[in-house]
């Protein structure tokens, strides 16, 4: 698919109206093989050496590669057991914004269609509705169950606040590593989250982070007195929209590199999104780097 | 300051107009749901200083520029006086400095008189005007209520600017709306607007005449004693008699301003018409000067010899005649003598003084006349003698001795015998006295010795005493005369004067007091502003100008008043009474007052400057900035 084609893609899976067919859909455009069968992980066959991560088992250090290569070196081998994969979706009030398509529903898309290629991989997927509903955890059976757990997020209406940390702790609680990816905004976490990835990493959880922003949360191409109203129940701030439109890019960038020295500091993947951007790209870079 | 364009004062309002646009453009905010309205609260707090700092900014440059272009319009100029604006066309003031001054000629050979006129007939064209000049009697109202259409040499005629002027006092209670036309030369301290006529250091190489006084060197010779004044430098001085060159110098003016030059005359008796000259420069008025000169000739005395002897050496007049032959060539006096008892023929009316020497008693007539033409301004000397009778001297002279006389005295030696070696000596004279004869001090009549002589009783007008207190010469007025009394003999009979080295140059100088110095005179002179007056002694009171002018003098209190109307000497009929017009020597110093009259020109502002091109520039760049300000924005947005 052509990237002009991806481009229009965004309109056409709104056009599709449901969930599940937008979903569907997306997975369609996919290209053949942009995502591997199984995850990447010690015991199985070797893929590649990778360098030295904190978290990484010594017994997986090559050590004769090591030392050829002066550095130390660790073994990538596909899994050759079932991988759990968990698709966090933030649900909080601030998911609401974003046009033509809201961050929620571009949240929608790229955590269903993780936790389906996943599925499709032979791998088990649950998704989680983080924030709000507490009872929104659904596993991906079978493909054929796409629909009703689509039909189950599309009824969800994001609100509350954002506790992305909570999130992460019945993760922390299971047995089994797994893979988590967590579909947010970001704007509302704070460094007990990127800890508590860090913790998860450690533990030899494949974390993947992907961050939704509106396309006018990123350009801010407001002009004027506005009276901005936050949606998790912020003082409301009134300014000259034209001319805090620096100050505020200026700002995002902060909080982009925010994001990026965290990630990278608790050895998550930092996938950004945009939500006037086609979902496509967002995705590939998730399967492509990951072991799903 | 002053603005050309007035009328439109009110635009100034429109300066507020950025303000209420201001105020009026912000908008109600729009409503709008954000989610990470935590970034826009951090950034805000970064640069909510910043953006205030902007929008305060932004108002000010739009203020500021709106402002200048409104004040540009009004065309405001630094230092143009109000009421001289081209564009105003209310009434006006005008006010003219018609001092000696403005009759210098500029450097474009234009009086600033002149130039003065112009420049308020330019203001007469355009709007209605009073008119009045400051002269040196004073303000003087030509044109009193404003009105269109005013000829101003229409009005002043043929008046020409003379004489010094207070402008300050002139401008005193002048109103707003007025404007005084001068060259700056005349201090001025006021508020009202000044048009300075004159640029900096023009008109300023004069020279002119000050004092003029006469003095008789001896004989014929007359020294003039010239005062010039004006900028430093050599001048020369060229006197005329009657029209024809007689004398000239040259004279070196300090940094002062001011020289004294001295010319040399040689006259016979007589009246002459005395010109004095100076060259040509920026004004002619101050380069002439006519006066009526009086050489009266040698002092004219007439003795009448008491003690007439065949021997010249014993005669009563010896050291007269001896005085005369002296002088004869310098400063002399002629000596008319006759014998007493002859004096009823003596020409007294041909003298100026009268000596009575030794005179026992003299005739009833000659008595009288003489005490008429010693109140009429002639002199009269009394010398005793052998021959005096101090009762009969009483009487022949009463009112007109200076003193009340007594018997006469003796020196006498230890045995009470008269003897001339128990002589008295003279003490000093008075110093002053001996100043108005001429002589120094001392005079050389310290050492003089009497031993006879006459007692007077007398507290007043005693010149010369003896060393015990007695008078030796008295000296009183007597009507326009004047009268002297020596209490000892004018020969060595009483006394040794007459041999003393003093004696010639005090009976010269004595002589010419007491014929009351009328040997030479000047006609007098007076200033611009000036009143000449005069006892009452003709009856034709008709004054004519050398060169064309007449005028008549007025009566008052029994004196001639008389004030000329132009420079020049005025002449009576008969050539009886002169009086000269002349210049002040301040008006031909207008250097010496060229600093202050500029720093007056400061304060009242000629040199004026346009303000409005710097406005337009000013405000132009107050839009330029904003401009940029605003660009800069828009690129931040659009990057």
């Amino acid at each position: 698919m052509s990237v002009q084609s991806t481009q229009g893609l965004i309109e056409e899976l709104s056009r599709l109206g449901r969930l599940h067919v937008q979903v569907r859909r997306l997975i369609e455009a996919m290209p053949l093989g942009a995502h591997a069968a199984r995850g990447v992980q010690g015991g199985g066959d070797f893929v590649e050496h990778r360098a030295f991560r904190a978290g990484d088992e010594p017994a997986r250090v090559d050590w004769r590669a090591s030392a050829r290569s002066e550095r130390v070196l660790v073994r990538e081998q596909r899994a050759e057991r079932r991988l759990m994969v968990h698709a966090l979706i933030d649900t909080s009030a601030s998911m609401k914004s974003g046009e033509p398509v809201t961050k929620w529903r571009y949240g929608c898309w790229l955590g269903l269609a993780a936790a389906y290629c996943a599925r499709r991989g032979g791998d088990a997927a649950e998704l989680h509705g983080i924030a709000g509903d507490p009872s929104a955890k659904h596993r991906l059976r079978g493909i054929a169950e796409l629909e009703s757990v689509a039909d189950r997020f599309e009824a969800i209406e994001p609100a509350g606040q954002t506790n992305l940390y909570a999130a992460l702790e019945p993760l922390a609680a299971l047995p089994d590593r797994g893979m988590a990816v967590i579909v947010s905004d970001l704007l509302s976490v704070d460094d007990q989250f990127w800890k508590q990835l860090a913790e998860l990493r450690s533990r030899g959880w494949h974390l993947a982070v992907m961050r939704v922003l509106a396309e006018d949360e990123l350009n801010f191409a407001h002009t004027g007195p506005i009276r901005f109203t936050g949606l998790e129940g912020e003082e409301p701030l009134v300014v000259d929209a034209g001319a805090l439109r620096q100050a505020y890019l200026e700002e995002l960038e902060r909080f982009d590199a925010h994001c990026i020295e965290q990630a990278a500091f608790a050895g998550v993947r930092l996938i950004r999104c945009d939500t006037g951007r086609s979902p496509l790209e967002p995705l590939r870079s998730l399967l492509e780097g990951a072991v799903l | 300051m002053s603005f050309l364009n007035t009328a439109i004062w009110p635009l100034l309002a429109l300066g507020g107009v950025p303000l209420i646009i201001h105020l009026l453009t912000r908008r109600p905010p729009r409503p709008m749901e954000f989610a990470p309205i935590g970034l826009l609260r951090r950034a805000l707090r970064r640069q909510e200083r910043r953006m205030r700092l902007r929008r305060w900014l932004l108002l000010a440059l739009r203020t500021a520029w709106v402002l200048c272009l409104l004040l540009a319009v009004l065309q405001p100029q630094w230092g143009r006086p109000a009421a001289a604006v081209d564009g105003d066309r209310s009434s006006l003031a005008i006010v003219l400095d018609s001092s000696g001054s403005m009759d210098t000629k500029g450097s474009d050979g234009e009086r600033f008189y002149d130039r003065a006129l112009a420049m308020g007939q330019a203001q007469a064209d355009r709007r209605p005007i009073s008119l009045s000049h400051c002269t040196a009697q004073g303000l003087k109202t030509l044109v009193a209520e404003p009105r269109s259409g005013v000829n101003l040499r229409a009005e002043l005629g043929d008046y020409q600017p003379l004489g010094v002027v207070s402008l300050s006092a002139c401008a005193a209670g002048l109103p707003e709306s007025a404007l005084v036309l001068t060259d700056g030369w005349s201090g001025f301290a006021g508020d009202v607007p000044v048009q300075i006529v004159a640029e900096p250091g023009e008109g300023v190489a004069n020279w002119g005449f000050g004092e003029v006084t006469l003095s008789r060197r001896g004989g014929n010779s007359y020294k003039l004693r010239v005062e010039v004044v004006g900028q430093p430098g050599q001048r020369r001085i060229e006197a005329l008699i009657n029209g024809d060159p007689r004398a000239a110098t040259r004279v070196t003016l300090p940094a002062s301003g001011r020289a004294f030059a001295q010319l040399t005359l040689g006259l016979k008796p007589g009246r002459y018409l005395l010109e004095l000259r100076l060259p040509a420069d920026t004004r002619e008025a101050d380069n002439r000067r006519h006066l009526v000169l009086h050489a009266s000739g040698p002092t004219r005395l007439l003795a009448v010899n008491g003690d007439a002897r065949d021997s010249a050496y014993a005669d009563e007049l010896y050291y007269i005649q001896q005085a005369e032959r002296a002088l004869d060539h310098h400063d002399p006096f002629t000596l008319e003598a006759v014998v007493a008892g002859e004096e009823h023929r003596a020409p007294l009316q041909d003298s100026d003084v009268v000596l009575i020497a030794n005179v026992a008693k003299l005739d009833p007539g000659f008595s009288q006349a003489l005490a008429s033409f010693v109140r009429g301004g002639g002199g009269l000397l009394i010398s005793v003698g052998a021959n005096t009778d101090a009762l009969e001297l009483q009487r022949s002279l009463g009112a007109l001795l200076p003193v009340q006389v007594r018997a006469r005295w003796a020196a006498k030696d230890a045995e009470g015998n008269p003897s001339k070696s128990a002589a008295l000596q003279a003490s000093a004279p008075q110093s002053e006295w001996l100043k108005t004869i001429g002589l120094e001090a001392g005079g050389g009549l310290l050492r003089t010795r009497i031993w006879q002589g006459l007692n007077v009783d007398a507290s007043k007008g005693v010149k010369w005493r003896l060393a015990d207190g007695r008078p030796l010469w008295i000296e009183r007025s007597f009507g326009e005369g004047r009268v002297a009394l020596l209490t000892t003999s004018i020969d060595r009979d009483h006394a040794d004067l007459a041999i003393r080295p003093g004696f010639v140059p005090m009976l010269r100088g004595a002589l010419r007091t007491l014929a009351g110095d009328q040997a030479s005179q000047l006609s007098p002179s007076v200033l611009p502003g000036q009143v000449w007056s005069h006892p009452l002694e003709i009856d034709d009171s008709v004054f004519r100008r050398v060169g064309g002018g007449v005028i008549r003098a007025q009566v008052l209190d029994d004196q001639l008043q008389l004030e000329p109307s132009a420079l020049g000497l005025w002449q009576q009929r008969d050539q009886g009474l002169a009086v000269e017009l002349r210049t002040d020597p301040l008006e031909s110093q207008p250097h010496t007052q060229a600093s202050e009259s500029r720093a007056v020109q400061a304060g009242t502002g000629q040199d004026h400057v346009p303000l409005w091109p710097w406005l337009l520039l000013f405000g132009m760049l107050f839009l330029a900035a904003e401009s940029l300000v605003l660009l800069s924005d828009h690129q931040a947005r659009a990057a």
